[in-house]
């Protein structure tokens, strides 16, 4: 978690597909501080999407608390994707969903709370 | 309840699918009124899953609970999905357990369909429908593709 998950009109050969889960790697972390490797991406090409959309975006993301995180995070990725994508950021459509961090498991341990992965991090880097 | 299990292409075999299928189905039936819960499995391809980056060979399942379960059960749950993981020789860096209010499902569920153009929501419907059917007579897992 978080899991992102990516539908784009064209068709993508696998280099677009490592850039642009990068670019959603770099936004989320970037704009959260979260470790990387907590960073999940699923990506459809060639997909028909509705009306003006030329890329969708559907992130499911750990709740922050009085946090503005989401707005920068969907204001980073749609320059970043619309970039990539050389289309306009108003094509770019994204829904993030936040869910509290304790209804998830990766490693064995429910997921710490933003801002205390130390520990899972550690955990997850066990021999 | 309802089971969701996302997986990249070739991450696991088929006997290792029907094992996982039998056994969550078996562990999490007491929590579901003693009815097996219903499971749904969703193919990807190895190019379309990423983790940090990288190619990923992560394994997510979702249980898509009745919405106010409580910590409690909520944390029992996943702990049980991970441990029938754990019996089953893997290892739990590979899994992802989610366990999600329906409420909160849903929605995401239904914007990934309304995202789609209408001819493709129909087609996509009527294609995953079909693969469901046949995936079902043939191996006994509801399994789809995401492509």
């Amino acid at each position: 978690m978080p899991l992102y998950t990516l539908a784009a009109r064209e068709r993508l050969d696998q280099k677009d597909r490592e850039q642009i889960a990068g670019a959603i790697v770099s936004a989320h972390c970037g704009e959260t501080d979260a470790p990387e490797h907590f960073v999940n991406v699923i990506i459809q090409d060639g997909v028909s999407l509705k009306g003006i959309t030329e890329c969708h975006i559907s992130g499911v993301v750990r709740l922050r608390e009085a946090s503005d995180a989401n707005t920068r995070i969907a204001n980073s990725l749609r320059q970043s994707i619309s970039d990539l994508l050389l289309i306009e950021p108003s094509q770019v459509a994204i829904e993030l969903t936040d869910i509290p961090a304790t209804w998830a498991m990766e490693g064995g341990e429910i997921l710490p709370e933003p801002g205390q992965e130390d520990g899972w991090m550690k955990h997850l880097e066990r021999a | 309840m309802r089971i969701n299990c996302m997986y990249p292409e070739g991450r696991l075999t088929l006997a290792q699918r029907q094992q996982l299928q039998q056994g969550l189905q078996s562990v999490l039936k007491p929590f579901n009124e003693g009815r097996k819960p219903m499971m749904l499995w969703c193919r990807l391809k190895a190019e379309q899953a990423f983790r940090a980056r990288e190619s990923s060979g992560l394994v997510s399942v979702s249980l898509i609970l009745p919405d106010g379960t409580s910590e409690k059960v909520r944390n029992t749950l996943l702990r049980a999905v991970n441990d029938l993981w754990l019996a089953m020789g893997q290892d739990d860096r590979d899994l992802m357990i989610a366990g999600l209010d329906s409420a909160t499902f849903n929605p995401v569920q239904r914007s990934l369909l309304m995202r789609l153009s209408p001819m493709a929501r129909l087609a996509f419907v009527l294609k995953t429908l079909g693969r469901l059917v046949t995936s079902r007579a043939r191996t006994g897992l509801a399994e789809y593709a995401l492509d």
